[in-house]
């Protein structure tokens, strides 16, 4: 592994190959963590989004209409409990993972906080990332689809913006659709601008307030739930 | 704070590497930055300042990074192409199905090290 490069006085210069990746560790447990996924027939998917683009409050009314899915969430935030207790009101396991300053959850924080939610087993887990549009892209954790949100209210340049992980993500949810009529929102602007990141990307629009294409969005789910499952037979 | 992390990280490899080489001294680290990883490089290169106090070997270390760009397969006509800007579009034909085949990684490429004489 090792070459000389040169010598001195009691000591010599050497150049050492390394060639390791920062993200090995975590990809590392990521693979596990995705092969245990597998095996057990559990879909996991990785939601990401600035802060206050509705990720809670689309996955409350995601939550109350899932049923009988087995389901359990984990929420990151750099502080607080609030997220997970506006969401166990609906029933399911949810843990709260408290980051501390991260900004975005690490394969290595899923694993340690899964038996809080896995205590039965599960169809679906749902991970509610930090709220971020950058770090999150470059963590895998063991996911099936990351699903970036995107709100009315943020402006059509987003994904030209930040285009990392419109790329990466499979899917983009158009949030808070119900406020489009008090904007100077043009949607098309925004498709094109994620088509030209993410050529043939699914674009879903969704109101957690009125409920407006919710249908699509669990649909979406449920595909994702029985083609994971299928893969096990 | 993405940068603390991955500076953390790439100093716990390096000297994992250092050690395992029987260095005395770390010279130079040449980190290879993934265009596709995001990483704001001053912002990386200051924490590397301040990690590599904690680590003996790496006092007087410099830290050399250096730029990768994407590198994209295109599913339509096969060619390869390196890429720092987006959209990402294949050079060949300028198709947009196209998959990345690296830059996104963030690499301990080499390091020049000290060894004491036998």
């Amino acid at each position: 592994m090792c070459e000389t490069a040169g010598s001195a006085e009691g000591h010599h210069h050497h150049v050492v190959e390394v060639h390791h990746h920062v993200m090995e560790a975590n990809d590392q447990i990521a693979g596990r963590m995705r092969q245990s996924f597998a095996a057990r027939g559990v879909a996991v998917l990785n939601l990401i989004s600035s802060p206050g683009s509705g990720k809670t409050a689309l996955l409350e009314r995601t939550l109350e209409r899932l049923k009988p899915m087995r389901v359990g969430v984990l929420v990151g935030d750099v502080e607080t409990e609030n997220d997970a207790q506006r969401l166990r009101r609906y029933g399911y396991p949810v843990a709260q993972i408290v980051t501390a300053g991260t900004c975005h959850l690490e394969a290595q924080m899923i694993e340690s906080h899964l038996p809080a939610v896995e205590q039965r087993d599960l169809d679906l887990l749902i991970i509610e990332n930090v709220g971020n549009l950058v770090c999150p892209t470059s963590y895998d954790l063991g996911e099936d689809a990351k699903v970036v949100l995107l709100s009315t209210t943020e402006g059509e340049d987003k994904p030209v913006k930040y285009p990392a992980i419109f790329h990466r993500a499979e899917l983009a949810l158009l949030t808070k659709v119900d406020l489009m009529p008090h904007l100077d929102f043009d949607r098309d602007l925004l498709l094109r601008n994620i088509e030209q990141v993410h050529p043939g990307m699914t674009v879903l629009e969704v109101s957690s307030k009125t409920g407006e294409g919710l249908d699509a969005w669990l649909g979406w789910i449920t595909a994702k739930v029985s083609e994971k499952q299928k893969r096990l037979v | 704070m993405h940068e603390l992390s991955l500076a953390q990280e790439l100093m716990h490899i390096a000297d994992r590497a250092a050690q395992a080489a029987g260095a005395k001294e770390v010279v130079r680290v040449r980190v290879g930055v993934g265009w596709l990883m995001q990483v704001e490089q001053q912002s990386l290169s200051f924490y590397l300042e301040v990690l590599r106090q904690e680590y003996p070997r790496f006092v007087r270390a410099e830290f050399e990074l250096h730029p990768v760009p994407a590198v994209l397969r295109c599913r339509s006509c096969g060619a390869e192409t390196e890429r720092t800007e987006w959209p990402l579009a294949c050079g060949a034909c300028d198709g947009s199905d196209v998959q990345v085949i690296s830059g996104a990684e963030l690499e301990v490429q080499d390091m020049e090290v000290l060894v004491d004489d036998v």
